[in-house]
């Protein structure tokens, strides 16, 4: 096992991204299958050090698939993902296996990514063993991380099946820090847990972020968690980010449709009732991505483009992702949403409302 | 130990398990008495040195004798004492189980195991040849293997052969069958591990492991062999018994050991040859046969069910 | 649908070729000559030369396999070097018929018996009637075909003499029971496990409660809707059991005397007959290939999941 690497715990200065450059890069990312589905179809990125960018979509929108492809879990079809100044995409094995290690994943299924016949502190260790790590040295790393993740470190013996749901994702989170990430991509890792729980693993992640200085990527379709803990969003629809913006930006003032239609759609607790001619609310299922729409792909559910009467330019004409540093969208009609903002939008998601 | 640990102890403990043991019995007599039965077996063929006949004295005087105080079996067309014979025999159908599962499964789950981590090309070449030899049944290719292995052992060995040579003599011809046996019984374990490898290829933590950096030799030695232990187990309660069949089915028409080395295969067909006369010749080593068989089949339903149920009931996966 | 088939039928051609090709070299890697009919007179140097250059076993491996290969995708296997006067393709015309309708018989049996049986060790309520069948088809899983006969023949042929002990008159006379019988034993056990264990899955389902909760009557929901879905698994064990069955069994022909294909073999084996042992082979691996298929067509008819998947 290479060895070509400070000890884990030593923040690394070394690598091509110095603070201001960003830690990531995606430029171009193509995922396509066998059987037709595009399921990333053309994703532009960056991730700022230290940052948490949340994807957020609905399912089968190529979120997932994202993540295993930025981790290069999964070979890109086309694109490229640089990470640290270093362009994966073009790494062969064995360069892969040293250059990506600063990348780590947090997974959905608590119940299906711990190996059901190891000890938790093997689990937690087993990125260190992989690194080089002598035993004695890991033990008390390993000890180390469960506390910081809020087990006591003497868990380390036990097998997964004592624990919980919630319990077993602490675990994996520590798994995912063991070696000393700089990045994390964190995928859908709330989903599978009750709504109490929830909030406690956030909580951890937050403190994690700031004690060890990681950046997220941060994978979920739960606005209210993502307005807490992220400092951008980029809304995904059929494999193309729609929506990339700040996050109160995002939310206060969304500049696509799409965006509109799945803030308008997340039920809230105020006693007005929801209308059903609510006219941003979505109609009929996504399209298959294997069978992308021409044009703009949002165009068979939009409902801005109803209320313009139909312009031609939504089904010739596939909008590309323009806007500032602080919002960036893909709709050919996004001034006049911002503009006539004040009538059409929610504000009340993620807040007491 | 805290109230738990004290509550745990006490439900799941030692002496719990002991107070368990008697309606766990009664409600399982197939797997007691197959257990049962399979252990007389091989305490009879690791003591068959101490019966009070050899298995190999012949004594013309004695003939074809039925079951006696002083041969407990009777004696078979050449004066041996029958029971001394079917211990051996015993010997025989255990080292050659034992022996060609070990090879059988060796084989089986590094096939398996490569055809289904490596995937793509490999794993659909190796795949097309599997479906291939599954064309052939089983039997048929067992003969022919052992047409091919006996030829090659039993002449005379140059080369690379000739350790071969040496051992398969010495070895009574259990060489051959062994060797046959193992290289025709891998099919099972290489399907059955190559589906359980890919439903644990994509599984998470194994995408964790990858992420840290590790080997492939690393994420297969850590995470999927030994979550394929199961899985190896099952195959395993399939293969044995297979082989202890085809062993002796080997040696009923005569390619399997070589004689004077008693199999119960051997000895059902001489005896199949004086059914009206001496029928005892022909029923016991029949028994001692089916009734191994049925042992291993028992237990090995029961193993099946615990660990796959859905596998239950199939002679061959 | 047709579509789907006709790849599947030529995804076997693969498996001929393959199947042909290993047989051909094992065959031919066993030590041995065919000419040598006894080992006590060993044939002369020059008499052997001769038979070797006729039959072209003195040219070099490859030429040997293109040669054959070219004339059994003609249908022309060659003469038999045990008996030169029959050629591979008389031999199959006299022995295989003779197996095959004891095969037929044989499964008829193990599936008519077999299905009801699982059937009703699966829902019967008295453990002892499951507990009865479960013990039969355990038996006769465990034990091997040669046992059986043997057993059988001594105890009806020699003891009670309702048999012929040796001889074959055909199928419909008493000289084909034992061996029917026999040859059926090992699958109907595994019909009936198999159908026994799927029955008891399908039983627990959601959609036979409902189904019961309907009101439909006992008969319909057992045979229509249980019957059907657990079916599906039993076919695949019946397939198997089919392809080896047809072709015969030596142990049980060579036992009971029974001129059938699977003995032939056994004795083609011994006397280094490669044109009958490639023959017989790749008769074998056809009769499964087609098999297999048959199988395939009975999900398609069966399991409406995989018509949607492949078909119309």
């Amino acid at each position: 096992m290479a060895l070509g690497r400070k000890a884990p715990g030593v923040r690394r200065e070394q690598g091509g991204a110095s603070q201001s450059e960003p830690l990531l890069q995606v430029r171009g990312l193509h995922v396509r299958f066998g059987n037709g589905v595009r399921a990333v179809d053309g994703i532009d990125f960056d991730v700022a050090p230290g940052e948490t960018l949340a994807i957020v979509g609905e399912s089968g929108c190529g979120k997932t698939t994202l993540g295993r492809a930025v981790t290069l879990l999964l070979r890109p079809t086309e694109g490229q993902v640089v990470f640290d100044g270093i362009d994966l995409t073009k790494l062969g094995q064995r360069k892969l296996r040293t250059a990506r290690r600063d990348l780590q994943m947090i997974f959905q299924d608590p119940y299906a990514s711990l190996d059901p016949r190891q000890r938790v502190g093997e689990i937690v260790g087993e990125p260190l063993r992989i690194a080089g790590m002598e035993a004695a040295a890991r033990r008390k790393r390993v000890a180390k991380l469960l506390d910081m993740v809020g087990l006591g470190g003497d868990m380390a013996g036990r097998l997964p099946r004592e624990f919980s749901g919630g319990q077993r994702q602490r675990i994996g989170i520590a798994r995912a820090l063991a070696a000393d990430p700089r990045l994390v991509i964190c995928d859908e890792p709330l989903s599978s847990l009750d709504v109490s729980i929830q909030a406690q693993i956030v909580n951890l992640l937050v403190k994690l972020q700031a004690e060890l200085l990681l950046t997220y990527v941060f994978i979920s379709h739960d606005f209210a968690v993502v307005r807490q803990i992220a400092t951008r969003v980029a809304v995904m629809y059929l494999g193309r980010i729609v929506e990339l913006a700040e996050t109160e930006r995002l939310f206060r003032a969304p500049g696509h449709p799409y965006t509109v239609s799945l803030l308008s759609a997340v039920p809230t607790l105020s006693c007005s009732k929801i209308s059903d001619d609510q006219p941003q609310l979505l109609a009929g299922d996504p399209p298959s991505p294997a069978r992308v729409p021409t044009g703009c792909r949002f165009h068979t559910r939009c409902w801005l483009r109803r209320q313009l009467g139909d312009p031609s330019i939504c089904t010739s004409e596939d909008p590309a992702l323009s806007g500032d540093g602080q919002q960036k969208t893909a709709c050919h009609f996004s001034a006049e949403l911002l503009a006539g903002n004040s009538e059409h939008r929610r504000l009340d998601v993620g807040t007491n409302g | 130990m805290s109230a738990a640990d004290a509550d745990y102890r006490s439900a799941n403990g030692i002496a719990a398990r002991i107070r368990d043991v008697g309606p766990w019995i009664a409600q399982n007599p197939g797997l007691v008495g197959g257990v049962l039965f399979l252990t007389f077996v091989i305490l009879l063929a690791i003591l068959a040195p101490l019966l009070p006949h050899d298995a190999y004295r012949q004594n013309v005087l004695h003939r074809n004798e039925l079951p006696s105080l002083e041969h407990w079996l009777g004696t078979d067309e050449l004066g041996r004492d029958l029971l001394a014979r079917i211990a051996v025999g015993a010997r025989v159908s255990l080292v050659v189980a034992v022996a060609s599962t070990i090879i059988a499964v060796a084989i089986g789950v590094m096939i398996g195991t490569i055809a289904a981590y490596l995937g793509g090309l490999v794993d659909s070449t190796i795949m097309r040849f599997v479906d291939s030899m599954y064309a052939f049944p089983e039997t048929l290719f067992a003969i022919l293997m052992a047409a091919l292995v006996k030829g090659q052992l039993s002449g005379d060995g140059h080369g690379l052969l000739a350790p071969l040579v040496e051992a398969y003599r010495l070895s009574g011809g259990l060489l051959g069958v062994l060797l046959t046996l193992g290289l025709t019984g891998w099919l099972t374990t290489s399907r059955l591990v190559r589906a359980h490898v890919l439903s644990l290829k994509h599984a998470e933590y194994v995408l964790s492991c990858k992420l840290s950096g590790a080997t492939h030799w690393f994420i297969i030695r850590t995470h999927l062999l030994p979550n394929t232990i199961p899985i190896i187990l099952v195959a395993v309660t399939f293969v044995v018994p297979n082989a202890i069949l085809l062993e002796a089915g080997l040696s009923f028409i005569g390619i399997g050991v070589d004689p004077p080395t008693p199999s119960w295969g051997t000895m059902i067909a001489t005896g199949a040859q004086s059914i009206q006369s001496y029928p005892h010749l022909l029923i016991c080593p029949a028994l001692a046969i089916g009734l191994t068989l049925l042992s291993l089949t028992v237990i090995g339903d029961t193993l099946r069910d615990m660990f796959d149920p859905a596998l239950a009931g199939t002679r061959r996966a | 649908m047709l579509s789907y088939f006709f790849r599947r039928l030529m995804a076997g051609i693969p498996t001929l070729l393959i199947s042909f090709t290993l047989v051909f070299f094992i065959a031919h890697a066993t030590p041995g000559s065919p000419w040598d009919t006894s080992s006590n007179r060993p044939l002369e140097a020059a008499v052997k030369a001769r038979l070797d250059a006729k039959y072209h076993l003195d040219d070099p491996l490859y030429v040997q396999y293109i040669d054959y290969l070219a004339g059994a995708l003609q249908g022309d296997f060659g003469p038999s070097f045990r008996d030169r006067t029959k050629s591979v393709t008389d031999i199959v015309a006299q022995f295989l018929p003779v197996s095959m309708k004891l095969g037929s018989a044989a499964m008829l049996l193990a599936v008519v018996l077999g299905l009801p049986l699982g059937a009703l060790a699966a829902l019967s309520r008295h453990r002892v009637i499951d507990g009865v069948v479960r013990l039969i088809s355990t038996l006769g899983i465990s034990m091997p075909s040669y046992v059986v006969t043997s057993i059988l023949i001594v105890a009806f042929g020699v003891g009670l003499g309702w048999v012929p002990t040796f001889g074959w008159k055909g199928v419909f006379s008493a000289s084909s029971l034992v061996p029917i019988f026999s040859l059926a034993l090992a699958p109907l056990a595994a019909i009936i496990r198999c159908f026994r264990t799927s029955m008891l899955e399908v039983m627990n389902l959601d959609f036979i409660r409902t189904a019961r909760a309907k009101g439909l009557r006992p008969a319909t929901v057992i045979i229509h809707h249980m019957g059907r879905n657990a079916l599906i698994p039993a076919i695949t064990v019946i397939g198997a059991y089919t392809s080896y069955v047809l072709v015969g069994s030596f142990f049980v022909e060579s036992i009971a005397g029974i001129p059938g294909f699977g003995r032939y073999f056994v004795l083609a084996v011994a006397a280094r007959d490669y044109p009958v042992i490639i023959g017989t082979t790749l008769i074998y691996a056809l009769f499964v290939i087609v098999i297999n298929l048959i199988v395939d067509l009975s999900y398609f008819l069966l399991d409406p999941r995989v018509r949607a998947e492949h078909g119309r």
